[in-house]
């Protein structure tokens, strides 16, 4: 059943929430797994970094990296105020670096999902990197 | 130190998400997402055990 799935609206799905595709693709634990890891490292970012995580003037290769975890990310641009971040007045420097790594790690993690998304629908039975170390995996 | 600290819940997060993706099986997959994170964790405390040293040579 999940052949017949289209893998390019799994992809978009899973793009715009984390987990999304992998649930549409009828895959629910991994889905499930990676909604929980992703969108947990994510808002934890956010809320570590008080919502000053996301900014492209100030962190533009930052900000491309996010930009993998979903259009939340454009939106949380979006709506920031232009005003300065006042770092070590409003907001720790080590929370808001911290904060950052978060976000932008929820983000890789999510295009790293949607790839093995995309080869599990290409080819189901291939073993993965975790797998080859196993006798008789190939 | 504190700083490594700050990282464990990403490092623990990415060594699962990591696993899952990598393997065919969900169990294997789960098996192997621990074993990653306990292979990030061990990293950060290696890698705050050295600045801690560097630091403070007599820590």
């Amino acid at each position: 059943m999940a052949a017949r799935r289209k893998i390019g609206l799994g992809i978009v799905l899973g793009w715009l929430v984390p987990g999304l595709g992998h649930l549409y693709m009828k895959r629910h634990v991994h889905g499930a797994l990676y909604a929980l890891c992703i969108g947990g490292l994510f808002a934890a970012g956010l809320l570590l970094a008080r919502g000053t995580a996301v900014n492209f003037e100030i962190h533009p290769w930052y900000f491309t990296c996010q930009a993998f975890a979903g259009p939340v990310t454009f939106m949380l641009e979006f709506l920031r105020g232009p005003e300065a971040i006042n770092l070590g007045e409003s907001v720790g420097i080590l929370e808001h670096q911290t904060g950052v790594v978060y976000v932008a790690t929820a983000g890789v993690l999510n295009l790293v999902t949607l790839a093995e998304l995309y080869r599990r629908h290409v080819e189901p039975t291939a073993p993965g990197p975790a797998d080859t170390m196993r006798k008789g995996s190939t | 130190m504190i700083l490594f600290l700050y990282f464990l819940p990403a490092a623990v997060a990415s060594g699962i998400v990591l696993g899952l993706a990598g393997s065919r099986e969900l169990r294997r997959g789960l098996v192997r997402g621990a074993l990653n994170s306990v292979f990030l964790v061990g990293g950060l405390v290696t890698l705050a055990l050295l600045v801690a040293l560097a630091e403070n040579p007599a820590f």
